[in-house]
């Protein structure tokens, strides 16, 4: 956590309570995208961030300053949408979906063909695979890529060991190359 | 030939390997190109994964949480002048719109009209004589200040002074107060 990020909520706590919306502003577009891997719904992340930060607001002073904000955060942001998938249908994120992780433990990338996709199409191409990954695996995957956390920090927000934030990581990315070499392999053949 | 596992190059490429696993895992890179191809498959991905935007909140998002925690925004004292002057400044309006829609209808020249508006006409004669005096004191001041051409006009100075203070609210509330907002800390 930076020191400003320090000061500032010292500042808050002290009374300066206008300052939170520096916090919000720095991490609101962070936290929808964490919100939108989990609920995969506008509406219920956007709610979901907007109740996490108040939240956060009320239980700042028991912040614990040699943690780093964004981690606390993101917690308050995961559990909130977690409870949220909840109530939706009993809906779990981390539910053994045996089936689909025993296929994953065969993959291997030996016979894909190398990605030639101009950079901008495999971003959009990524992005709409990344909508398709079942959550679990879109939110761990968020937290790295995009909220920016270690592989400890995730293991913190998520509350799951480091050996199954690595291994749903892992499966993650060599679900999306798949994704991507297989619609790499259509187009060519099209193309031909 | 043993290759290196994907789960082995994603560490490589995290950079979560010790020093002796990334010289193994380097050194084959550099003489299979099996795994240098696909090293460069997870190369590509990681870095057109780190470009795509992220999802935005709406507008207004930071405002409806700063509102929900009971948080508000004070206005600077420019903004709550004009915005205390504004109903003011309506009532005013109004008032010269019925008053004209009575002149020009002529009812304003009615006897019975013109009888009820005799009993304040003395009283309101010295206030339009403070009025007057002031505004050329003003209109003088303010031509020293500003020698624009229009200013010397009654009405023209008028609709200068309303542009001139909403400028400096609307300066004060979107301009400055974000410039203050971003030099604290
Ligand atoms: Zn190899």
């Amino acid at each position: 956590m930076s020191s400003s990020e320090h000061e500032i909520i010292e500042q808050i706590l002290s009374g300066n309570r206008l300052l939170y919306s520096q916090l919000v502003e720095e991490y609101k577009n962070r936290s929808m995208t964490l919100a939108m891997r989990i609920l995969k719904n506008r509406e219920e992340a956007e709610e979901a961030v907007q109740d996490a930060f108040v939240r956060a607001y009320n239980a700042l002073s028991k912040f614990e300053r040699r943690s780093k904000f964004s981690t606390w955060l993101y917690r308050i942001i995961y559990n909130v949408c977690l409870s949220k998938l909840n109530k939706r249908q009993g809906e779990q994120l981390f539910v053994r979906e045996q089936e689909y992780d025993d296929a994953f433990d065969e993959l291997s990338l030996s016979s894909v063909p190398s990605l030639d996709y101009e950079t901008k199409e495999l971003i959009t191409i990524i992005q709409s695979s990344i909508d398709e990954l079942p959550p679990k695996y879109g939110t761990i995957l968020s937290l790295f890529y995009f909220q920016e956390l270690s592989y400890e920090e995730i293991s913190e927000v998520t509350r799951l060991p480091l050996g199954t934030v690595k291994t749903h990581l892992f499966r993650a990315r060599a679900r999306l190359i798949q994704r991507l070499t297989q619609e790499y392999a259509v187009e060519t053949i099209e193309s031909l | 030939m043993n290759h290196i596992s994907d789960f082995h190059l994603q560490e490589y490429i995290d950079n979560l390997l010790n020093e002796n696993e990334r010289l193994i895992v380097s050194t084959h890179i550099h003489e299979c190109s099996r795994c240098s191809e696909r090293y460069h498959i997870y190369l590509k991905f990681n870095h057109a994964i780190k470009r795509i935007p992220l999802v935005n909140v709406s507008t207004g998002f930071t405002d409806n949480v700063m509102a929900t925690i009971g948080v508000k925004d004070t206005p600077s004292f420019a903004w709550k002048v004009l915005t205390n002057l504004a109903p003011l400044v309506m009532a005013t309006i109004i008032l010269l719109i019925i008053a004209g829609a009575l002149y020009i209808s002529g009812a304003w020249n009615n006897t019975e009209f013109s009888h009820a508006a005799g009993i304040t006409k003395s009283s309101y004669q010295v206030v339009s004589t403070w009025i007057s005096q002031g505004t050329h004191q003003l209109n003088t001041w303010l031509l020293k200040i500003f020698p624009f051409h229009f200013t010397n006009n009654g009405i023209m100075l008028t609709v200068f002074l309303l542009c001139f203070f909403s400028a400096i609210g609307l300066m004060d509330k979107y301009l400055f107060a974000n410039l203050m907002k971003r030099k604290q800390p």
